[in-house]
Parts: C-alpha cells; sequence; structure tokens
C-alpha cells in the first residue's frame, strides 16, 4: 500500500505525503524511530501481550520489550519489520485486516500516531481490532485533536517525479471518538491528553478495574 | 447499458450525525429520525451507483464513513466552505484522480435508479455536460466531459434560481447539455411524503413509514 516510496522513507530518503487536490507534505519518517513525547501516556497502559499495529520501525513495540510487556508489532512494509526486529522487537509482516496470530487473545492492541487512519474507514478497522483483543482488553488509539475534523483522505507518497498508488487514509478527532467506538462495538471510551497529543482507550465491558 | 461506461459517478454527501444533517426536517421530526432519514437516502442513492456501470464510484464525504458504505467507492473529503466550492472541488478531485467524465449526484433525492444515473452517464458520450433538474429550482445531478471549477464557482447554490443560473452558466461556456428528467429531492417533511410514495420500495420510504409518517 504504502510501497518502495515508504521504505524508501524508513532507510533515510525523503518523502512527501500528496493529497487529492495536490497539497503535499513533507513525510518525517525519522520521527518513527525514537520515542516521542507523550509515548509515554501510551507505553505505561500496555499490558501483556500487547499488539502494535502498524508498528512501522517498532520505536513502541522495541520499548515495551526493554520494559518486559510482551509485544508484537504488525506492519505490512518489509523494511519496517526488518528494522523492528533489528532493534531487538518482534515482529510480523501482516495486515491488520488478514490473520493476525493471537486473534481474540491480546490484552492491549495500539493504534499509535495515525494509525487509527489505516484502510480509511476507521469504524471497520475498530471492529477489526476489537475482535483481535480479549473480551476484557483494550485497545488504546491516538487521535486527532477536538478541533480537527474527522475525515478521510486519498493519498499517495512522492519524491521527486515518483509517485506510489493512490490510497485511503482517515483523520480521526477526539471529539468523535465516543460515537464511532459506539458504532464499533466498544462500550467504554476514555479520552486524554499528554504533550499535546490526544489518546482514547477503548473497552467492550463498562466496568474496568 | 453501456458496455464502455465513459465516466465516473461521484456522491457528495454528509454523514449522517443526528443534529448534523436534514435539520430542515426538524420538526416536525426529531434530529435522530432526520439522521435516519438521511441515512436511508444516502443508503439508496449508494445503492443506485453501485448498479450502475462506471469506471470509478466516489464518494466526498463530510465526516467519517460507517456500516452504511457499501464496498467498491473510494473517499474523498470535501473541501471548500460554500457549495459551490465543495462541488466544484469534488468535480476536480475526482478527475484528478481519474481523468474520466464525472456525474455528480447528491444525498437527497433516494427515488434516483440506476436507469438514470445510466443515461447521465451514457449522455457524456455525445454531450458536454447532462444535468436533472430538481423540483425546487436547484438540480439533482449534474454531469460534466471536462470539469472544470469556473463552471460552477459563483453559481448560488439552495436558491429558487440556482438551476436557471447553472444553466446559462453551462450555456456561456458553450457546452451542450443533456436534460434528465426533474426529482423532488427531499428538503422538508413535505418533500418527504412525495419522494417515500415515490419510491415505496426504497430504504427511504421503510424508514419513512416506521416513524408513522
Ligand atoms: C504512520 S506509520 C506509523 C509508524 C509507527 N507507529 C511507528 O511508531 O513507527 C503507519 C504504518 O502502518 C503500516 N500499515 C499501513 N496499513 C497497514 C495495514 N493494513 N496493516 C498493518 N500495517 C499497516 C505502514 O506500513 C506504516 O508503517
Amino acid at each position: 500500500m504504502m510501497g518502495q516510496l515508504y521504505a524508501d522513507a524508513l532507510g533515510g530518503a525523503s518523502a512527501e505525503l500528496e493529497y487529492v487536490d495536490g497539497t503535499r507534505v513533507a513525510l518525517d519518517a525519522a520521527r518513527w524511530f525514537d520515542l516521542i513525547d507523550g509515548d509515554e501516556a501510551l507505553l505505561e497502559r500496555c499490558a501483556s501481550p500487547t499488539l502494535d499495529i502498524g508498528s512501522g520501525p517498532g520505536r513502541l513495540t522495541v520499548e515495551l520489550t526493554r520494559r518486559g510487556v510482551r509485544a508484537l508489532g504488525i506492519d505490512i512494509t518489509p523494511s519496517a519489520v526488518a528494522l523492528t526486529r533489528r532493534a531487538g522487537g518482534f515482529a510480523l509482516l501482516r495486515d491488520v485486516f488478514d490473520e493476525v496470530p493471537g486473534g481474540g487473545r491480546w490484552t492491549t492492541a495500539l493504534l499509535a500516531d495515525g494509525n487509527i487512519g489505516i484502510g480509511g474507514h476507521p469504524e471497520a478497522l475498530l471492529r477489526r481490532v476489537r475482535q483481535l483483543v480479549r473480551p476484557d482488553g483494550t485497545v488504546l488509539a491516538e487521535l486527532a485533536p477536538p478541533d480537527a475534523k474527522s475525515r478521510v483522505d486519498r493519498v499517495r507518497l512522492r519524491r521527486g517525479p515518483r509517485v506510489g498508488d493512490w490510497f485511503g487514509w482517515a483523520t480521526v478527532s477526539a471529539g468523535d471518538i465516543r460515537r464511532l467506538a459506539h458504532a464499533a462495538g466498544f462500550r467504554r471510551v476514555e479520552r486524554w491528553t499528554a504533550h499535546g497529543r490526544w489518546f482514547a482507550a477503548l473497552s467492550r465491558r463498562v466496568s474496568s478495574t | 447499458m453501456s458496455p464502455h461506461c465513459p465516466a465516473q459517478i461521484l456522491i457528495i454527501a454528509k454523514e449522517p450525525v443526528a443534529g448534523r444533517v436534514k435539520t430542515r426536517l426538524t420538526p416536525p421530526f426529531s434530529p435522530r429520525q432526520a439522521a435516519a432519514l438521511a441515512e436511508a437516502a444516502l443508503r439508496d442513492s449508494l445503492r443506485a451507483v453501485s448498479a450502475t456501470p462506471a469506471t470509478q464510484r466516489l464518494l466526498a464525504l463530510d465526516g467519517l464513513p460507517g456500516g452504511w458504505l457499501p464496498a467498491g467507492f473510494v473517499i474523498i473529503p470535501q473541501r471548500g466552505t460554500s457549495l459551490d466550492e465543495r462541488l466544484a472541488a469534488a468535480f476536480s478531485d475526482a478527475h484528478r484522480l481519474r481523468p474520466d467524465p464525472v456525474v455528480l449526484i447528491g444525498m437527497d433525492t433516494p427515488q434516483v435508479t440506476p436507469a438514470l444515473l445510466g443515461e447521465a452517464v451514457d449522455a457524456l458520450e455525445r454531450h458536454d455536460a447532462v444535468y436533472g433538474p430538481a423540483a425546487d429550482g436547484g438540480f439533482w445531478l449534474l454531469g460534466l466531459r471536462r470539469p472544470d471549477p469556473a463552471l460552477l464557482l459563483g453559481v448560488p447554490m439552495s436558491h429558487p434560481e440556482t438551476g436557471k443560473l447553472q444553466l446559462d452558466r453551462l450555456d456561456r461556456a458553450g457546452l451542450t447539455v443533456h436534460l434528465l428528467p426533474e426529482l423532488t429531492d427531499v428538503d422538508t417533511a413535505a418533500d418527504a411524503a412525495i419522494v417515500a410514495a415515490h419510491a415505496p420500495d426504497s430504504h427511504f420510504a421503510a424508514t419513512f413509514r416506521a416513524l408513522g409518517r
């Protein structure tokens, strides 16, 4: 989906994200290599075993492993999986919509960074991830700030004249997560913010400990 | 049905969330009921588009997709503030993704059929534009062989003269226009009753009846 240009970007090459109206923004792949402000607000809520969906080069998977939390990253980009393994994390080349090991047994599932946008249909993604966690498990999702507008974009990667295929990517505002989570079958939604980033914890059980 | 379907079909729609859609139906309907009617109309429109041969099907969506979205639609976001801007942007963005003629409809005519949409798609083989007038003076469908924002920007939308001004605009650009039959678009509760009676087998009519109207 994100293809060779994304793999190149993980290797240090520049890349831009291009929208249908022609707008382009630089893809800051370096941001996904080292822990950034606000990551702690996610990491401290992860319990064994944790599934990191769209784990990229694996900064969260690796850090969880280092802390003794059993964690598996899944990603559809081979070089991202390779980078995670090299950094000491477990990772598999897997699409979240395909067969994922441990389906229904994960305690925590992570949709960090913009990964709630995967597939461009967040309700469908959340339904899928709900099947992956245990009945009392938790999905941790990063969101756009409440004043952002939820939307589905059509984007592609570009480096100079080279372009990848168009794909769908969603942005979910913190203001819409309750409605969306309920539509996807979650009953409990907790929101918080840290270092300017917004997060939600979604679970099926109304009471939680 | 044309075997070579020369155009793509684009629906411009708003996510059916209570309080954000079909506010002119409240009263007599509650915001939840109005949203249920909007969702039903959207489902009917999407179903008609799915059943029409086209090179690509798109949804220019304000908000997020839900369980109502069938497979096979490319989603693009709406851009712009006023409706003329958003229509112009949707045409341009669709055309940039795929340089085929574009047929556009909204979500307020659940009685639309694949036959009507097929007629619009086929018309763009012989005409520069295709136009479906709405009973309120606006339009329910617009198709353009070569979308150009200048054909839409500045036309006052949701205005009794919208249709006339839009047709004048196409005319002054020297375009040949194929006209489709007039349809009622759902704006008020009275329109809803007319449309439900006209398409009794639609999701829209079923929802309307379930609300006891
Ligand atoms: C915005 S990046 C996030 C980076 C990552 N969270 C990190 O910390 O390094 C999105 C990642 O999701 C992956 N991805 C996209 N679609 C996916 C899918 N359907 N299943 C699994 N991973 C996917 C991409 O390959 C990419 O690495």
